[in-house]
């Protein structure tokens, strides 16, 4: 029995954006660092994903948006989490985001932002110091 | 019994479902015991296998099949079943990406599983996700495997209805005659139908199906043209698929079948239990550390297997009668039996002085942690095979060794032989090996103290080894005449002074009392 739980992750692309190149590099890297990644597709509605995750029993949901919507769409996912009684599964989101919303996306919730660039590396190492699975029973 | 997680899931809530689904994924024991509370509420729905090679439409069939369900106003779970890599033990779980529309359709739970080193084409949880689902009260679950070639027939022990998906253009009449999934198969869909050959392979099919002989079979597999993502075909399939669950029940084939699927349960608890116990009784490492004797033919796999068994056997037995007698406590920590909680962190205890009680202090930390599931090594040093009570009743507890160094005698000090400094070595080695090894929680050297003062050690060495010692591991040193050294680097030290002895009045060392 393994004592060590395996991290469970959904990556997703909200909204109509259909640029989704950043979204499968990064689920294939988190696949290589030994996550099980269940990957949605595009053109998700928050609700969508909300109940996919919870469906799924996901650990980490990782958003990616490049149209400019992420305000929205991220912290309606996070408001849809915490609805459904899903708020302690962590949301971290990537895209094109201007420096101004970084701060208002944590504030609602999101916790990391990452930004174009950004090394494989560094998101899996965040993802392993910062998420947790929790056991029911 | 109907715990409050139990009383969610039979109302449907998806949550508590898709939680209690992942700690069965990991194999913990509570989510097992959850599991024998469903049970009695299962055995309803109508399992759907799906099965076929990578890329011919699995998901996108099942995702049409749904919406056709869905019209029908059945409550459906779907279990997509994907491989994990053998290299990481990563997965990328993509099949419910054909079926997001369903997403936001409350009577529709779609969960992703990835093999984690199953072969047959389903992942080791399967099963018990089925249940789970069962008991939410799904009237449909259908269970897609990983794209799969030609013997991965798991999904026929799991499915009541078995559906092999074909497409045009991979393969020609041969295929279709080799054994396994074929001859397995109760519907056939040849999906991708607007593709050329997808006629000549529904006459192949047929011919061959028309060939086959099952025996006590009255069913006849069909094979259904679909094209999945136009959604043609798919009404004829489902209505297919509801043939044949009519046919399950009046031929009392259904029956057969879940009987089968009962045995295989089973027999798979059953390993399962057996293999954690032996994990339990014998520590996670016993593979490797059984794997040298076994290359340098000083055992056999055979006479091994056969001891390990008795031996789980014999301690299952055991807290099993410890649970039936015992109180509500006994209970509770038979339930973690398999949990172990280590310290923290490890300290480094002495018992030293030249009044008794030293051994029996140490005996009883060991007794408390067995009793907290930790594992205990205990190694006496100087003490032979003298009849010393405690061994009789450790040697059949869980979760404790002993090793014994030393002649079947008093050592001397005096008159140290070349033996006794051999055989404390020895001691020393395989306690170096032990606390090392990750196995134990608490190790305790008993009368090294003494055998480190008759020089038959270096207390250099025995220094050292507290330093190296891994930060969890609980070292206790016992005897009288500790070094100085260990007395400044341990982090407790107790002294026992002769107030009295019986000895002085010439009472003897007494069986079951002082030994």
């Amino acid at each position: 029995m393994d004592s060590e739980r395996k991290i469970r992750v959904l990556v997703a692309k909200p909204g109509l954006d259909g640029h989704d190149r950043g979204a499968k590099v990064v689920a294939r890297g988190f696949r290589d660092a030994g996550f099980e990644v269940v990957y949605t597709g595009l053109h998700q509605t928050p609700e969508q994903i909300a109940n996919a995750a919870i469906q799924e029993d996901v650990d980490l949901v990782g958003l990616s948006c490049l149209s400019g919507a992420h305000l929205y769409l991220f912290l309606e996912v996070v408001r849809l989490l915490k609805e459904k009684g899903a708020g302690d599964i962590t949301v971290i989101g990537g895209g094109i985001i201007p420096a101004d919303d970084i701060a208002k996306l944590k504030e609602g919730g999101i916790k990391e932002v990452f930004l174009p660039g950004v090394p494989l590396n560094k998101i899996i190492k965040w993802v392993k110091e910062n998420v947790k699975p929790l056991r029911v029973v | 019994m109907k715990t409050k997680l139990t009383n969610k899931i039979l109302r449907g809530n998806i949550r508590a479902a898709a939680k209690l689904m992942s700690d069965l994924e990991d194999g913990i024991p509570e989510a097992i015991k959850e599991l024998e509370n469903l049970y009695p509420y299962t055995g309803k729905a109508h399992v759907i296998g799906v099965t076929g090679s990578p890329g011919v439409g699995k998901s996108t069939l099942i995702d049409a099949l749904i919406s056709s369900f869905r019209k029908r106003k059945m409550k459906i779970g779907v279990i997509a079943v994907d491989p994990s890599s053998p290299f990481t033990g990563g997965a990328l779980l993509g099949d419910r990406i054909r079926m997001e529309r369903h997403n936001t359709d409350q009577e529709v739970f779609i969960r992703s599983l990835a093999t984690r080193g199953w072969s047959g084409g389903l992942a080791k949880a399967t099963i018990s996700m089925i249940h789970v689902m069962d008991a939410m009260g799904k009237d449909v679950i259908i269970v897609e495997t990983v794209g799969s070639g030609q013997s991965e027939i798991d999904v026929v022990k799991v499915a009541d209805t078995a559906i092999l998906v074909l497409a045009p253009g991979m393969g020609d009449e041969i295929q279709m005659m080799k054994a396994g999934i074929m001859e397995a198969a109760d519907i056939f869909a040849i999906n991708k139908a607007d593709r050329d050959g997808a006629d000549a392979l529904k006459i192949e099919l047929e011919s061959m199906l028309g060939l086959k002989n099952r025996p006590n079979s009255a069913w006849k597999p069909n094979a259904i043209l679909t094209q999945a993502i136009y959604n043609k075909g798919i009404e004829e399939l489902a209505a297919e698929i509801i043939r044949h669950k009519e046919f399950l029940i009046s031929s009392g084939e259904l029956e057969r079948r879940r009987k089968e699927r009962a045995k295989l349960e089973l027999t798979e608890a059953i390993e399962d239990l057996l293999k954690s116990c032996v994990d339990s009784v014998l520590g996670k490492n016993y593979l490797d550390k059984l794997a040298d004797e076994l290359v340098n033919r000083k055992t056999n796999p055979y006479s091994v297997a056969c001891e390990i068994v008795s031996q789980s056997i014999s301690k299952l037995n055991k807290s099993s009668k410890l649970n039936k007698s015992g109180s509500r406590l006994m209970k509770k920590e038979k339930q973690s039996h398999f949990v172990t909680e280590p310290c923290e962190k490890g300290l480094v205890e002495i018992f030293t002085g030249d009044g008794k009680g030293k051994t029996s202090a140490a005996l009883g930390i060991a007794l408390r942690a067995i009793g907290h599931n930790l594992r205990v090594h205990i190694i006496y040093f100087m003490k032979g095979d003298y009849p010393y009570g405690e061994r009789e009743v450790l040697c059949r507890l869980p979760n404790v060794d002993i090793s014994i160094f030393g002649r079947d005698c008093f050592v001397d000090p005096a008159d140290v032989k070349a033996e006794d400094k051999e055989e404390a070595e020895k001691g020393l080695r395989k306690a170096r090996e032990v606390i090392q090894s990750g196995d134990y929680d608490v190790v305790i050297l008993d009368e090294i103290n003494v055998a480190t003062a008759w020089k038959l050690l270096d207390a250099n060495e025995v220094l050292e080894l507290i330093r190296n010692k891994p930060e969890k591991v609980e070292l206790i040193l016992t005897g009288r005449y500790a070094d100085p050294r260990l007395v400044e680097v341990a982090d407790l030290v107790t002294e026992a002074v002769k107030i009295k002895h019986p000895y002085d009045k010439g009472i003897l060392s007494r069986k079951g009392v002082d030994y």
